[in-house]
């Protein structure tokens, strides 16, 4: 995907090159003020970034960076990565390796990078590169020193400014110019910045004393918390294609531009279709019966050659090959249901959700991947097209509870994505726990995960790896050290999102045995495991992304002779809170020995204010109490 | 003339040791194979590890020349790591040099097209490792899964001794190591493997060449070919498995599987017998006498010697004098992290500017202390990271550090300014590997003349940590919990580092677990800049713990423990589990039992102890009147424990770690 990461990253762009002596020992390790040191895996030193915008045709970019990596939490910024590609060619670049003190140890050129195709391992074909100088040489605290000048054709997509991208790095100064031609104009996003502004083509944005971020538990996204510039211009051209992003309409009308007279199939192929849909009349069937031969014969792989990058390949060229990316077969979806007299839309969404929410005062090239929107009278379907596993209108964590542009005729209309939430997300299982006389306790259990649950699960067995397979289920089953003897998956449904497995493990941990009694756990598939940490500073909103529900039946068969200590024979109990609820059911039988709990426990979707942290640990404490009680049992007489 | 016997080459088929026979040529089995077949959980695999030894004379003398390839196979992403080479070379003087060195990797593309793509000559980097050894290191570009790596060198060593240990085992599994050596009669080497070696093959055979050679003639020193005879030899291993790292153990490689070639002698034609059994005493006598060890401490000015008289001066007592010293240095010197053998600079600089590697400043300290009229000697150390001594094959490098040796009394202490926060006479924890060589004077009339004796480092018994709570009840059953966390020894050197960079709540909460969800609060820290003195920090426990169910109350008699999973988790071991130190750890506590309430269930006391006595865990709950009296002790006693002790230390820790998750019932009373 070409508009996507490539982007978000270093980028570059030209500038009338800037000399910079190298001192003989500077920024050494021991002057970086305490305050930024905490918290902190690496130090900005100082970053200072100029764009000039040309024209709508190209710009300039230029960027001298000084970083200090202080621990090997944050050593990934010691490795630099600028990205080219046929629109992009790299000027110049210096680096330098300090030690400690400030010495220089090493110096790196230009021609010392690692060059690397940028697109993941099934993607095919790219003129995207990056290169990559690795300075991670020495142990930390050293400092790393560089500069480097790019010239970009196009300007659809410009650079984002965010000089510490991630918990963990703080910023002692950071300064970046803009420059824009008479001609070019620019609307912005900015946050945490100090900006000055002389006038609509010299804008200047800068950060001072920025204190690292720490990584909270149930906290907002990070990137709209860094110190950031976003940019877009009003008027752009890339590969000859001009537009405007004035609104987001303008920007649908773009795209409509590139996707002009590509969707066409050969009539063989439209009798090919109607041959798999004439079974049935019912339009959502249809859609059903076409996704299902996408999936069956088709492949994702990316071919982004310079403007392939936006553009998508014919719907005809798709057909034939079999395979391609996100775009093109979104596309090939959108014109096997045009044949059928089925109505869909190209819906641009971007997947890097922890990041960026899409604002809609703010149009600008935000989107990495696309996906199909097909609405109907009573509802309207959503399909992943790169996915031959997912099921039938099913988005998934990848894609799910965000805006997205719809391009629809004229233009494009901003549309939310479903939401996965309590609701949808269930866990539940069934399971038969017994201490046997070596007092060694088997378990035998059955389990369904739902929705958003089994997002990763799916996508583990559909690989067909067994060892990567126990793995993923022992971590998405919540085993609290049990050991598993063996599993067998005994459905992953094509139409809907439910995966169900058996488990056969062994915990000696469930059930304990002492001279007068048995203590028994029921935090066996228990998914709250740690609750987050005190803080009467708590400065940040909480954020529930992923509400969920678990139900589970826990039979345990123990031995006779025991009666209920701690609990009624027959018991229930309940906690109900705005944040969810939690409850058991108890019921022993003194002639069996079967102790039969039920339970279960509810985490809504949800965002609450900062004041609320305090009562949101208040619930989970509790509510883990409620939903997995230790239960005690003593012999009788 | 006489007739020139060539060497046979017929290597086994499987002997294939040339690089050239296979460099870039991969089998469809070696590109076939996802799983590495010996261990279906590597990440990578080494497909071939070799080495060829050989001698050639330059006009210097006679060389030791390696010629060394390997290839490894990326089995998955998690193995990408393994994509990074650093091989070791003895830099110091030049003696070691590179004469080549390639590197390649092979990726098969989707239409089965073999792309190689090679190392740029810039992609490699030297990184210093001591005095002595060096680093060359380069990583692989564009690595995939399923890419195989390849690289070459030849390493000429310019004097020949003992040659380098061959290391049959790795971080990855290996389905062939092979070395082969060809040396003539000239120098003989005991091969001696140690480790768990196992040969699949091994084959000596003679050969016969002609070889340049320096000849010393009546008129100086020629070079000509000779006839030279000599042995052959091949070991080589088949699907050696990794070697796995794990908790508690000084260095890994001291276990790796190898092949070792102590120098025994050398007879070169037209020269005398050379024994090479260098003796210790030797080594000393030389590090005293030379320029960059021992003759620092014959500097006769400096700022330092004038300090040692003054903090010395009418101080009645050896110890005071040398404690006096000792402060002065620890608080002026700071320690640059690293260990040294050889100071970097003159004495009298490094105290005048206060910084310096482990070596400036404890030279620096015994400089002193001879200065202020104490017997002090140096200690030539190897540090844990580094490996232990092998004492059998005497060659100063081996060590990477030095200590000091201090008569007081009639007897002596070690001592070791270098690493910050220790109490007076602990030594640095990385210091801890058994034994170090003490170099001193035979006596004051033989000036030159030195004697070198091994003294065991002992570890001080005093490592301790200690946890003592006192819990109370309210009536609704919440538990109140106040504790007392104290730490000596090596334990407190550890917090100390840590309250440098954080508060004391997280020095607490990375030191002890607690129930989930439970903060602390009202936390203190005493003693933490008095390094002599215990540590202790005291604490509350939020009472978030309910212990009322049912007009029972189920008391958790652990609230704060050292440990809650057990860290040996492997089914069997073959290196030893070594902790670095003996050590202590005590939980205590004190319940008390509410009003109306009595005892119904307390856990049954345990006293487990290794076969040996080397370990224990005990543990007692008895009611004392109207409270609970709570006390477990885990106890190592020695620092090392060989790997057939694993099991058992493993089922140690596992029965301690239940203890921790016992409960204690109370009842009302009726």
């Amino acid at each position: 995907m070409p508009n996507k990461l490539k982007f978000i990253l270093l980028l570059i762009h030209l500038i009338p090159a800037v000399a910079f002596a190298s001192k003989v020992s500077e920024y050494p390790v021991n002057e970086i003020a305490d305050s930024l040191k905490k918290n902190a895996g690496a130090v900005v030193r100082y970053d200072k970034v100029t764009l000039n915008i040309q024209s709508i045709h190209k710009y300039a970019y230029t960027e001298e960076k000084i970083i200090t990596v202080l621990n090997s939490s944050q050593e990934s910024e010691a490795v630099i990565k600028v990205w080219y590609d046929d629109r992009t060619t790299i000027k110049s670049f210096k680096a330098w390796l300090l030690d400690a003190e400030g010495n220089m140890v090493k110096q790196f050129n230009k021609q010392d990078a690692q060059d690397y195709s940028t697109t993941p391992g099934f993607v095919m074909v790219s003129t995207e590169r990056a290169k990559v100088w690795d300075m991670k040489k020495l142990k930390p605290p050293y400092t790393i020193k560089y500069n480097y000048e790019t010239e970009t054709k196009g300007t659809f997509q410009l650079p984002e400014w965010r000089p510490a991208d991630d918990v963990g790095i703080s910023i002692e100064h950071a300064n970046f110019e803009l420059t824009c031609g008479e001609d070019v104009s620019i609307n912005y996003e900015v946050a945490k910045v100090g900006s000055r502004i002389t006038d609509n083509h010299n804008f200047q944005w800068d950060v001072s004393g920025f204190s690292a971020l720490k990584k909270d538990d149930y906290a907002p996204a990070i990137w709209p918390r860094l110190p950031h510039v976003y940019l877009m211009s009003k008027k752009f051209e890339v590969y000859g294609y001009e537009g405007s992003s004035e609104t987001w309409n303008d920007i649908g009308i773009f795209k409509n531009a590139l996707t002009k007279g590509r969707e066409a199939l050969d009539s063989i192929t439209d009798s090919k279709l109607s041959g798999i849909i004439n079974s049935t009349s019912d339009k959502r069937e249809k859609i059903k019966l076409l996704y299902k031969y996408l999936q069956d014969n088709f492949r994702y792989v990316c071919v982004s050659l310079g403007i392939g990058g936006w553009q998508p390949q014919e719907a005809s060229f798709t057909m034939q090959k079999k395979y391609g990316d996100c775009k093109a077969l979104s596309m090939v979806m959108k014109a096997m249901l045009k044949t059928a007299g089925i109505e869909s839309y190209l819906t641009l969404i971007n997947t890097t959700k922890d990041r960026v929410e899409m604002k809609p005062g703010f149009p600008h090239s935000y989107f990495d991947h696309a996906i199909l929107c097909v609405p109907l009278p009573a509802d309207t379907i959503w399909l992943e097209c790169t996915s031959s596993v997912d099921p039938f209108n099913y988005l998934g964590s990848f894609t799910s509870n965000r805006r997205a542009l719809m391009v629809i005729n004229g233009g494009a209309t901003i549309i939310k994505t479903p939401l996965y939430n309590e609701h949808n997300n269930i866990s539940s299982s069934k399971s038969v726990i017994k201490l046997n006389t070596d007092n060694v306790v088997s378990i035998i259990a059955t389990v369904t995960k739902q929705a958003e649950l089994q997002d990763y699960l799916r996508s583990v067995i559909s690989m067909k790896e067994p060892k990567n397979i126990e793995s993923a289920i022992y971590d998405v089953s919540h085993l609290k050290n049990a050991t598993i003897n063996s599993y067998s998956i005994t459905q992953v449904e094509p139409d809907k999102p439910n995966v169900s497995y058996t488990l056969d493990l062994k915990n000696e941990n469930t059930i304990k045995k002492t001279e007068l009694r048995l203590f028994i756990k029921t935090d066996i598939f228990t998914m709250l495991s740690t609750i987050p940490d005190k803080n009467e500073n708590r400065t940040l909103p909480v954020i529930v992304n992923t509400g969920y529900t678990q139900f589970d039946t826990l039979i345990y068969n123990l031995p006779i002779g025991y009666e209920p200590e701690n609990f009624k024979a027959v018991d229930s109990n309940e906690y109900i809170s705005e944040f969810g609820y939690a409850n058991n059911n108890l019921k022993y039988s003194p002639e069996t020995g079967e102790l039969k709990v039920i339970r279960s426990f509810c985490l809504k979707h949800g965002s609450y204010k900062q004041e609320q942290y305090s009562d949101f640990r208040d619930f989970l404490f509790k509510g883990l109490k409620i939903s997995s009680p230790d239960l005690v049992l003593k012999k009788k007489g | 003339m006489q007739k020139i016997i060539f060497i046979s080459i017929i290597l086994f088929s499987s002997f294939q040791l040339s690089a050239q026979n296979l460099w870039g040529k991969v089998s469809p089995e070696e590109w076939a194979v996802k799983v590495c077949p010996i261990d279906t959980s590597a990440n990578a695999m080494v497909l071939i590890d070799s080495e060829f030894v050989s001698f050639k004379y330059n006009e210097y003398g006679l060389n030791t020349v390696y010629e060394v390839y390997k290839r490894i196979k990326l089995l998955n992403k998690e193995g990408f790591g393994y994509a990074t080479i650093k091989i070791p070379y003895y830099s110091h003087l030049n003696s070691e040099t590179f004469e080549q060195l390639d590197a390649q990797i092979l990726t098969k593309d989707e239409a089965g097209q073999v792309r190689a793509t090679k190392l740029k000559s810039n992609a490699i980097f030297d990184e210093d490792m001591t005095d002595f050894w060096t680093f060359k290191k380069f990583a692989f570009p564009e690595v995939t899964e399923g890419s195989i790596i390849e690289y070459r060198y030849t390493l000429v060593a310019r004097s020949f001794g003992s040659l380098h240990d061959w290391f049959f085992q790795s971080e990855m599994p290996t389905l062939r190591s092979a070395i082969k050596l060809k040396v003539p009669d000239y120098v003989h080497y005991t091969a001696t493997p140690q480790g768990d070696v196992n040969l699949n093959q091994y084959k000596s055979e003679p050969y016969s060449e002609f070889m340049d050679v320096n000849m010393l003639v009546k008129g100086g020193m020629v070079r000509q070919q000779q006839a030279v005879n000599g042995m052959v030899s091949y070991y080589v291993m088949k699907n050696i498995p990794a070697l796995k790292p794990e908790a508690y153990v000084t260095t890994v490689d001291d276990y790796r599987a190898r092949m070792t070639f102590p120098l025994y002698s050398i007879t070169i034609p037209y020269d005398k017998i050379r024994m090479f059994n260098e003796s210790w005493d030797e080594i000393g006598a030389k590090l005293m006498k030379s320029d960059n060890f021992g003759q620092h401490l014959n500097e006769i000015v400096g700022e330092h010697l004038v300090a040692a008289k003054t903090l010395t001066n009418g101080l009645p007592d050896t110890m005071e004098k040398i404690k006096a010293v000792y402060t002065n240095l620890t608080s002026k010197m700071k320690w640059n992290g690293q260990y040294r053998l050889y100071p970097s600079r003159r004495l009298s600089k490094s105290y005048t500017e206060g910084s310096g590697n482990s070596s400036d400043i404890n030279i620096l300290l015994i400089a002193m202390l001879r200065a202020a009229g104490i017997k002090s000697d140096p200690v030539l150390v190897s540090t844990r990271n580094n490996g232990m001594i092998a004492r059998a094959y005497p060659r100063y490098r081996q060590f990477n550090n030095v200590i000091a040796l201090v008569e007081v009394d009639s007897t002596w202490i070690l001592l070791d300014a270098a690493s910050p926060f220790k109490p007076f006479q602990l030594l640095g924890e990385n210091n801890l590997n058994y034994q170090g060589l003490r170099i001193n004077k035979k006596s004051k009339a033989l000036a030159d003349e030195y004697n070198s004796t091994w003294i065991d480092i002992n570890p001080s018994k005093n490592a301790t940590k200690s946890l003592i709570s006192t819990i109370t009840i309210d009536s609704a059953g919440y538990m109140g919990t106040k504790t007392i966390f104290t730490a000596t020894d090596y334990p407190a050197v550890k917090c100390r580092e840590q309250l440098e960079k954080e508060s004391p709540k997280d020095c607490l909460k990375s030191n002890i677990k607690f129930s989930n969800g439970v903060d602390l609060k009202d936390e203190k820290v005493e003693n933490e800049k008095d390094f002599d003195k215990k540590l202790r920090f005291s604490f509350t426990l939020e009472n978030k713990e309910n212990a009322l169910q049912g007009g029972f109350l189920y008391v958790n008699p652990f609230p704060v423990k050292f440990i809650t999973d057990n860290p040996f988790k492997l089914t069997s071991r073959t290196y030893p589990v070594d902790f670095g130190y003996p050590f202590q750890q005590n939980i205590l506590g004190t319940i008390t039992i509410p009003d109306n309430y009595k005892v119904s269930e307390l856990p049954k006391s345990m006293n487990i102890k290794l076969s040996d006595g080397s370990a224990g865990f005990t543990f007692l709950a008895a009611q004392v009147e109207n409270s609970i009296q709570i006390k477990s002790t885990l106890s190592v006693n020695q620092n090392q424990f060989k790997p057939n002790m694993y099991e058992d230390l493993k089922m140690l820790y596992a029965k301690m770690i239940d203890v921790y998750n016992t409960t204690i019932v109370l009842e009302k009373n009726k």
